[in-house]
């Protein structure tokens, strides 16, 4: 009775299996090796071959799997390794699955094993997959009541998870848009250590050339006007790299505080030069958000810095959405304290002097900071400088080299020379890594910055107006700011290159484009309408619907979605099946027993016509031959029907309809004797 | 002990409510068709653990803020909610009603027929079925009835008294499709069938006919019962299969049948004054003789309070009498009943 049904385990493994597949990118090989033994050592149990495992065995099983976790994961918490934890228990658990309740227990771990494979990947495709798995793991748990095997029960499984699966969407749905979204209970120290492409903290010359290969998503960005905005101003400020020591330039916090929302300037609601937009930013585990310039922080754990970025409170673990600004009209920084003054002009001392002598000279010359700048830029257009992804390699003094030596060099290069040379010259400089362009979606109206489009530039203080966002890029390689950055490297071929089957190196090709930009728009919708479906979502989505955000109007809408199901349930279960439509013979005889009800002759299952009609005639005896008649009649029409014509079936309705009369007055006659 | 009898009052007293409050929702009949009122459900303790699962993928999903675990777990949510009518429809409109048992005597165990129609266009799976027995726990029976076809269902039930077969109420329960909840009824079943008294095998006393001889009459003396082999002879239909020489048939020598030098033809009257003890024994006792005189192929004439039956030798008549004493002392019985088995 509590045995685990045999045609069970088939579908238990499919459950398993296919929950822990999404699992395999992240986990280390070994555990696909434990997969295949535990799930072939299993399938051979089920067969009879091999013996379910003693306590031994089992111990030594689960002392191996956890030293194995512990080498592969190298004893670091993460959430592999806890994942990895997981699935190994799941794994094990598969080889002492005897009874009915360990079948449940695994169903269980698959629905969770899944859930947690989101957490990793959330793309559309993941998804779809995670549809069907749910389909086979609910499948797994209906044929755990099924004790009869084969192909019927298997169809029946499957049957019956499509059809609750399916029953179970509406409610769902409304849980979904209204259950409300809260921010995270605790904070999660549990988190990925997978490595994220993605800008970093320091920038040595070649680190935006190697971001530079990858075509992964940084962000999407989706403005509320939907006008497409102006390419030059696309410089999305994400970092803002101030102390350089010779060789790095790295960010650091000295210089900066932060004001975090709501403290923190916000545009005036009539405002109309103000632009809004809204970002979805793929996972970096690092604090800073990206932001155009004038930008200002509109989200709770959201903060402006005093260097006009946007940090996040908590790192970037998950995909975030958050909302952005570019006005005019927020105040910039008009001086420089000591102390700032101080942070960006300073240099390491006895580093490049040739750059250091040529920058006097030309600084010398020039009539001001703004004229210098002019002449700097000049000089990297004019003289044969090139823009390449593949540099030579630079020795010590690198900027000196790059400078004047091999005068080739990526959009760090550039940008990291001209901070150092106005800070040779006494301008207050600093490196601003981000993001640069990005691709504008015309048919949904939005943006989309991948890796390759990092960028680095500088920002000049100049007094009176400020920092100055100047971009060296673009003297020497104007393409890049106005068409990107496989314009810009046209010539070179070198555009993703090691990346051969990146969709984005066909861009050339009219109809594969077309294809690219339509999954493309696909994956924007999902992320955007699904994936970040988080509480100010929510509360916008509700507020444009229902005009409410209130917590209690959301609870009353799911209270209203259970109370709906159980209502449509009640009614299916009381609503009965009409009963088939019977033979007009069968309707006759139904109401010939009607009749006769007040004798209070039930006809028991298996009881024939002709022994109900004796019974009934020993009752009503007057009526004995015509009955017995009938049921003469009746038995050569219900055995002998193929010979039997059309027309003595309606006789005899006919003469049971006459008895039926007759019966009716004779039994009520009968039943008043009685009484 | 004392202070366990103020609890065990309680349950007993509990226990004697719930079961006229069943006899109310569902009473006894030879066919029900289980609906609403009749349909008790409840989640299982894996419906709890499930929950907890619900509640674990609920947190995950609001500490890393992601939207697909909170669809996994709405969507379960919601499966568990809707899963509920599904129990619950795979119980309602089946109608259950009972067949006549074979006879059987009191201490046996006897395998109660019960039909089970589907409702019109439906399916009811994995049903476990059984009378429950506090002294027998060997797992219920598990049936499934598909759409449109009629099943039949045996369940044992042990016997502890003669009598009409009353088994009480049976139970039929369902956790199909997901497990997580527990529908059940308690149906209580007219089984159209009796209990004999057990035989009790004591000596015959054979009581005087109506010619005060009490003896054997016609039968060889020397015989004495035992029953000698005279020989074979060709079989004739209605002869008993222990009859039938089978070695003989295994030779390939057709069907023979032994003959026998026996008591047969013998008459006797079999008397209720004769038997000692309270009623049940005597009861108990009667059945003996009876079922020992048929064996034994003796025309046996019964004489006991409420019947007169002339000594005959036929399956009909030991049936009658058989009834007699499983019926004795209760009201006269019903026709239904006197023509049960036939």
């Amino acid at each position: 009775m509590n045995q685990l049904p045999r045609s069970a385990l088939l579908w238990l493994l499919a459950a398993l299996v296919l929950a822990l597949l999404p699992h395999s990118t992240h986990l280390p090989w070994g555990f696909a090796l434990l997969g295949v033994l535990v799930i072939g050592w299993r399938w051979q149990m089920h067969r009879g071959r091999l013996p379910y495992p003693g306590k031994v065995t089992k111990a030594i099983a689960v002392a191996l799997a956890c030293l194995g976790i512990a080498v592969a994961f190298r004893n670091q918490f993460s959430l592999e390794s806890a994942t990895a934890f997981f699935v190994t228990a799941s794994l094990l658990k598969l080889l002492e699955m005897k009874a009915r309740r360990d079948g449940y227990l695994v169903v269980f771990l698959s629905y969770f094993l899944l859930s947690v494979g989101f957490l990793f990947e959330q793309g559309l495709l993941q998804a779809l997959y995670g549809i069907a798995v749910m389909w086979v793991i609910t499948a797994a748990l209906v044929s755990l009541q099924l004790l009869n095997s084969g192909q019927q029960s298997f169809s029946i499984a499957s049957r019956y998870s499509v059809g609750m699966l399916a029953a179970a969407l509406p409610l769902m749905l409304v849980f979904y848009l209204f259950f409300p979204r809260m921010s995270p209970l605790w904070s999660m120290t549990l988190q990925s250590n997978k490595a994220i492409t993605g800008l970093s903290g320091e920038m040595s010359p070649g680190d935006i050339a190697s971001l530079s290969r990858s075509d992964e998503l940084a962000f999407r960005v989706t403005y509320d006007d939907g006008i497409k905005p102006e390419r030059e101003d696309l410089y999305w400020r994400g970092l803002v790299l101030d102390r350089f020591d010779g060789r790095t330039w790295r960010f650091s916090k000295n210089d900066r505080s932060v004001e975090w929302f709501p403290k923190v300037y916000q545009p005036a609601p009539d405002n109309t030069e103000a632009r809004f937009y809204e970002i979805i930013q793929e996972p970096t585990a690092q604090h800073w958000l990206f932001t155009l310039k004038h930008g200002s922080a509109l989200e709770r754990h959201i903060g402006l810095t005093s260097t006009g970025l946007l940090v996040s409170r908590r790192p970037v673990h998950q995909r975030k959405r958050y909302k952005g600004v570019t006005d005019p009209y927020n105040p910039v920084l008009t001086s420089l304290n000591q102390f700032q003054r101080r942070h960006n002009l300073a240099l390491p001392s006895d580093s490049n002097p040739r750059a250091r002598s040529w920058a006097a000279e030309q600084f010398a010359q020039a009539a001001g900071p703004g004229a210098f700048i002019q002449g700097v830029l000049r000089h990297f257009n004019q003289q044969d400088y090139y823009y390449t992804l593949n540099p030579l390699e630079l020795g010590a003094d690198d900027i000196d080299a790059f400078l004047f030596d091999t005068r080739q060099g990526f959009c760090a290069h550039y940008a990291g020379a001209l901070v150092f040379m106005a800070r040779s010259v006494g301008i207050p400089a600093r490196v601003v890594a981000g993001y640069q362009g990005g691709e504008w979606n015309e048919s949904e109206k939005y943006l989309t910055v991948r890796q390759f489009d990092a960028h680095a530039w500088t920002e000049l203080w100049i007094d009176g107006q400020g920092w100055v966002r100047v971009d060296p890029t673009a003297a020497v390689a104007p393409e890049r700011i106005e068409f990107g950055l496989e314009a810009a490297l046209q010539e070179e071929q070198s555009f993703l290159q090691g990346n051969l089957l990146s969709p984005h190196r066909f861009r050339g090709i009219s109809w594969l484009n077309s294809i690219r930009m339509e999954l493309d728009t696909l994956n924007y919708l999902w992320h955007r309408w699904v994936l970040s479906y988080d509480r100010d979502r929510q509360k916008s989505v509700l507020g444009n619907l229902l005009n409410s955000t209130s917590y209690k109007d959301m609870l009353m809408w799911l209270a209203g979605g259970i109370v709906v199901l159980f209502l449509v349930m009640g009614v299916l279960l009381v609503w009965r099946r009409p009963a088939q439509t019977a033979s007009p013979l069968l309707k006759q005889w139904l109401k010939l027993q009607q009749a006769a009800a007040p004798l209070n002759l039930q006809q028991s299952p298996g009881d024939t016509s002709r022994n109900w009609l004796k019974r009934l005639s020993d009752q009503v005896p007057e009526l004995q031959s015509p009955l017995m008649a009938v049921a003469d009649r009746m038995d050569k029409l219900l055995y002998l029907q193929p010979e039997i014509p059309e027309s003595e079936t309606t006789s005899l309705i006919k003469e049971m309809k006459r008895l039926t009369r007759q019966v009716q007055r004779q039994a009520r006659r009968v039943a008043a004797q009685k009484n | 002990m004392t202070s366990n009898k103020a609890p065990s009052e309680l349950r007993n007293r509990a226990r004697q409510r719930w079961s006229r409050w069943l006899d109310q929702r569902i009473p006894l009949s030879r066919s029900v068709e289980l609906g609403h009122r009749s349909i008790f459900i409840v989640p299982t303790s894996t419906g709890l653990i499930f929950t907890v699962l619900l509640l674990v993928l609920l947190v995950t999903a609001i500490n890393y803020q992601n939207s697909l675990i909170y669809g996994v777990c709405f969507w379960l949510f919601s499966m568990a909610m809707g899963g509920m009518y599904f129990t619950f429809r795979n119980l309602k409109g089946l109608t259950l009603s009972a067949r006549e048992a074979v006879p059987c005597f009191a201490g046996e165990a006897v395998d109660i027929p019960v039909r089970l129609d589907a409702a019109p266009k439906r399916s009811h799976l994995a049903l476990w079925m059984n009378y429950p027995d506090p002294e027998d726990d060997s797992p219920p029976k598990v049936i499934s009835v598909a759409n449109g076809i009629e099943t039949e269902a045996l369940l044992g039930f042990r016997t502890h008294q003669r009598g009409r077969l009353r088994p009480g109420r049976l139970k039929l329960e369902t956790r199909f499709p997901l497990g997580l909840y527990r529908a059940w009824s308690y149906v209580d079943l007219e089984v159209g069938s009796l209990v004999y008294p057990t035989p009790e095998y004591t000596p015959y006393i054979f009581a005087t006919g109506d010619d005060d001889q009490g003896d054997l009459e016609g039968a060889t003396l020397d015989a004495s019962g035992d029953q000698d082999f005279r020989g074979l002879r060709p079989y004739q239909p209605g002869d008993s299969l222990k009859q039938i020489a089978w070695k003989q048939m295994a030779r390939g020598k057709g069907l023979v049948s032994k003959d026998f030098d026996s008591d047969q033809g013998a008459s006797c009257w079999l008397d209720w004054s004769n038997l000692g003890g309270d009623i049940e024994t005597r009861l108990s006792r009667m059945c003996g003789w009876i079922l020992n005189a048929h064996e034994e192929g003796l025309l046996y004439g019964v004489r006991m309070p409420g019947l007169t039956a002339a000594p005959e030798h036929s399956e009909t008549h030991l049936r009658r009498c058989l009834q007699h004493l499983a019926l004795y002392g209760e009201a006269a019985s019903d026709s239904v009943m006197t023509e049960g088995g036939a």
